[in-house]
């Protein structure tokens, strides 16, 4: 079943959840992002 | 754009360049690339998170819903991957033709945002077209901007050391 926005208080809710998800998963990929992007460097 | 200008510099002035230059040129470029590919990557999640916190998810299907997914994925997602594997290969070929990718892409994201979805919601008619002197004044620009570059590195001591201060190094 679809959500349904009624109020600004439901519409925040909803971008700014989807946003810190985002956010989320962005911070734990930039770091698998870096390990591959210096992968072959040697020490 | 460094990378870009720094590949375009090589091949006009080559023999100006000392081997002081030459030889930190390379791991400069894979440095640069390595940077690149992580702006990239966070300009990528800005984008992604713009969509999100203005819920515009269902008009990345409408046509300039589309030409937007062509810029974030073709000339930033793609110069990102591109950068990485350039990066990691040391493939300078691969970067710099990266690096000429990224340079379209943000061409393509100040004509996006200043003349083709620049009041999109009004018809074609009353929309700001740039005329043929605009277009000729920035060329105009361009041109002069690149003889005055050309103008100091043919005369000054950019590329080499001058000779008169090589052991003068701070």
């Amino acid at each position: 079943m679809e959500d349904m926005i009624y109020t600004l208080q439901d519409y925040m809710l909803h971008t700014e959840s989807i946003t810190y998800i985002i956010m989320g998963i962005s911070l734990i990929c930039v770091v698998g992002f870096w390990l591959f992007l210096t992968g072959t460097e040697e020490d | 754009m460094v990378i870009f200008e720094g590949s375009l510099s090589h091949k006009a002035f080559h023999s100006k360049m000392d081997k002081t230059y030459l030889a930190e040129h390379e791991p400069l470029v894979f440095g640069y690339a390595k940077a690149a590919a992580m702006v990239l990557f966070g300009y990528f999640v800005v984008k992604l998170v713009g969509v999100a916190a203005g819920n515009h998810w269902h008009l990345l299907g409408t046509p300039y819903g589309i030409w937007f997914l062509v810029e974030v994925l073709g000339f930033v997602a793609l110069p990102c991957f591109l950068f990485t594997i350039g990066s990691r290969d040391q493939n300078l070929g691969l970067i710099k033709f990266t690096a000429a990718l990224s340079v379209i892409g943000i061409v393509l994201n100040r004509l996006n945002v200043s003349i083709i979805a620049f009041n999109w919601q009004k018809p074609l008619c009353e929309r700001y077209i740039p005329s043929w002197m605009e277009v000729m004044l920035s060329i105009f620009m361009v041109t002069c901007l690149m003889l005055v570059f050309r103008f100091i590195v043919t005369r000054m001591p950019v590329f080499y050391e001058h000779p008169d201060f090589k052991e003068k190094h701070h």
